[in-house]
């Protein structure tokens, strides 16, 4: 199996990296699933099982990441390692399923963002389900395909909330949009990791960019319920 | 001649609109201002004010023979839940 490890001192805040990733998007599923629960539309339930799938990747590489950092002896400076997979051995099968789960969570999670609120137990979905599939098992052995293959579902995103931006014209969904360009030039960069370490590390920050600028989104929703859904720049009246 | 066409709110929109009134006026409002600031007749005006009490979003204040509506902690709370809704939905082009 093919990693690709930032550098040793980067250990500690790539695992805190994935736990503050971890927190913004299980925060994106509590608001869809608290949005369900009130209005029992099921956009939001599409939407919240996008984000929880994402959460449970996130939660699965974090923990992954964590049990290879600290108990791995094998690892070195950085750069791209390559686990021999003995399927008597229970660490290599752990980082194996631990790895999968994450790629085929972020790939899946980030297909039902793109497809929301649309359903994604449709017919063409298990389709795509199926190359996602394949390409979380190829990426075991060639670590950038993930990464190719994110970026262009974030591409997609991208246009599709470009796409709400130009209707609605909203401040919260240019976020949203910085939020997925960030994520997206961060996928790129990483397909270029395995070169150098100090690659993986600018990709890492860049992807931390991103997940505070959702956090920023997510306090901007909550507080504009507080402020009597005024903003601060508005035409028009409010009654 | 330009034909405008406005979309008829919804039955938690009228709802949202009767609370976020209240609150602006500090929390208490006339049954009178209320129904025309909400743009509601005086039998829509009944039947959502009757489902609000029921529900415990706000109550009627009856002091010194001054007819008031008043939003409740629940009320309050349920409005900022349904802006945050709100937002999100827009956000995301929901």
């Amino acid at each position: 199996m093919n990693i690709v490890l930032p550098p040793m001192w980067f250990f500690n805040v790539d695992i805190l990296i994935e736990v503050f990733s971890f927190a913004v998007i299980s925060m994106f599923s509590f608001l869809c699933i608290k949005n369900y629960k009130l209005t029992k539309d099921k956009k939001f339930l599409y939407l919240g099982g996008s984000f929880s799938l994402m959460t449970l990747a996130q939660l699965a590489v974090t923990i992954t990441k964590a049990m290879l950092f600290y108990n791995a002896s094998f690892v070195g400076a950085g750069g791209e390692i390559v686990i021999p997979l003995n399927l008597f051995d229970f660490i290599s099968v752990f980082y194996t399923v631990g790895f999968f789960i994450y790629r085929i969570g972020i790939l899946f999670g980030l297909y039902a963002i793109y497809k929301a609120p649309k359903d994604i137990f449709e017919k063409e979905s298990l389709l795509v389900l199926y190359f996602i599939i394949i390409v979380a098992l190829f990426s075991q052995q060639i670590a950038h395909l993930f990464h190719i293959t994110a970026l262009i579902i974030l591409l997609l995103i991208i246009k599709k909330y470009y796409d709400v931006y130009r209707k609605n014209e909203d401040k919260g969904t240019l976020i949203l949009i910085s939020a997925f360009t960030g994520l997206a030039l961060s996928n790129a960069i990483f397909i270029f990791a395995r070169l150098m370490s100090p690659i993986y590390v600018t990709a890492s920050i860049i992807a931390l960019i991103s997940y505070i600028t959702l956090l920023v989104l997510i306090v901007r929703i909550l507080e504009y319920g507080k402020n009597n859904g005024k903003k601060k720049k508005q035409n028009g009246y409010n009654i | 001649m330009v034909k405008i066409m406005v979309k008829k709110r919804s039955r938690m929109d009228i709802i949202s609109d009767m609370l976020k009134l209240i609150r602006s006026r500090e929390g208490r409002i006339k049954p009178t201002h209320l129904m025309y600031k909400a743009n509601l007749s005086h039998t829509q005006m009944n039947m959502y004010l009757g489902e609000l009490v029921e529900k415990g979003l706000v109550e009627k204040n009856c002091k010194e023979k001054i007819n008031e509506i008043v939003i409740t902690k629940k009320g309050n709370e349920f409005l900022v839940r349904y802006l945050q809704m709100k937002e999100f939905e827009g956000v995301f082009g929901l």
